[in-house]
């Protein structure tokens, strides 16, 4: 048998019976939609961007009233960090507005899908190495000048080089495995699917 | 809900069996087909503030549906259909009353079944006797590609009728 001949009858076969859609239907079927993956993932990004603004007055009132230097840096930091992921929270938003299927054409649909999603996870991993490059860096170069503070000369040379090469090392170990963490954690997060997606496209020949 | 929603509901009755026949082709299991039919209604009320009254109607429902039963995130939670592919029939699309060649129609599934979801897509436009151009209009692609791809898949399918797993 050939598909012509399952072409002949395919609409002639009896579908599942299936009671009329009503108003009613329609609503337990929206209230339901609230349990989507979907919306839950949406869900938690926005409860995770109204912390993450929650998070910057507290970085303010460092900034404003404690006198140590130390924690009003990390503070300035931390409240940069804060702006940082506000901008990827409002990414990943939006690019999960585009994941939701809409009445575009199949290809023009799964392009615009994986390209926001492409866009998220660059940004994720950009942002993830930077803050931990970000966090070493001031780390080291306060502590720099702590020991500036209390020692001179060829010992404060010696304890520099010491806290350099202590830094370096950690810095590389800590990067190499947040880098492995955060690529594993990206793709069990978005790979497969823009894997998917991208696989659609490859077949629809684009 | 807003209040053209008995349009809606209007148009989902008139164009059920067509939501139907794609759950059938992309889901096996009863639960599914019902979890996927659920999911295409309501991407298509979601989708209904913009749907202009000009444009077909069947395109904008053939692009919603396959554009949740391909591309839709929750997709990843639904069983692959390979899982549960085998050398039992499946459960899905077989009709009940499939005649005398039943065994022809129940191979002819099961390489159907075989075949990647885009490849499905364009055996349901195909089945559905959509022209070349609307079903260009659905996938976004050209109309030729759309001739080579069918072409592909016509072949694709007789070879796993001649030579089924």
């Amino acid at each position: 048998m050939e598909l012509d001949d399952l072409r002949q009858r395919w609409r002639q076969q009896p579908t599942e019976p299936t009671p009329p859609l009503t108003s009613e239907a329609m609503q337990a079927y929206l209230n339901q939609a609230a349990n989507s993956p979907l919306l839950r993932i949406r869900r938690n990004a926005r409860y995770e961007a109204i912390f993450t603004l929650l998070l910057l007055p507290v970085t303010a009132g460092v900034l404003l009233f404690v006198r140590e230097t130390y924690p009003r840096v990390m503070a300035l930091w931390l409240m940069l960090v804060c702006v940082g992921l506000l901008y990827y929270f409002y990414h990943k938003l939006r690019a999960l507005d585009q994941l939701r299927p809409t009445a575009q054409a199949l290809q023009q649909q799964v392009i615009q899908q994986t390209a926001g999603l492409r866009h998220l996870v660059q940004i994720y991993y950009r942002f993830t190495m930077l803050t931990l490059v970000g966090t070493f860096g001031i780390g080291l170069v306060m502590q720099a000048l702590r020991f500036a503070r209390n020692e001179y000369g060829l010992k404060l040379a010696g304890m520099l080089i010491v806290l350099l090469a202590a830094y370096a090392l950690i810095g590389w170990f800590t990067y190499g495995l947040m880098r492995r963490f955060t690529h594993w954690y990206l793709q069990r997060l978005y790979g497969q699917h823009i894997d998917r997606l991208e696989a659609v496209l490859r077949e629809l020949g684009a | 809900m807003p209040l053209d929603s008995a349009a809606f509901v209007a148009l989902i009755n008139a164009h059920q069996a067509l939501i139907q026949r794609v759950c059938r082709l992309y889901c096996q299991g009863a639960d599914d087909r019902q979890d996927l039919y659920q999911e295409i209604v309501l991407q298509l009320w979601r989708a209904y503030p913009h749907y202009e009254p000009r444009a077909k109607v069947s395109t904008w429902l053939y692009r919603v549906a396959l554009n949740v039963a391909i591309s839709d995130l929750r997709q990843r939670t639904r069983k692959p259909s390979a899982a549960r592919f085998g050398d039992t029939m499946p459960d899905l699309a077989l009709p009940l009353d499939a005649g005398p060649d039943a065994d022809d129609l129940a191979q002819l599934y099961r390489a159907i079944e075989r075949l990647s979801e885009v490849e499905k897509a364009f055996v349901l436009l195909y089945l559905e006797e959509r022209t070349y151009e609307e079903i260009a209009d659905i996938l976004g692609i050209t109309q030729n590609n759309v001739r080579v791809k069918m072409h592909r898949v016509q072949e694709k399918l007789r070879q796993l009728l001649t030579h089924p797993a």
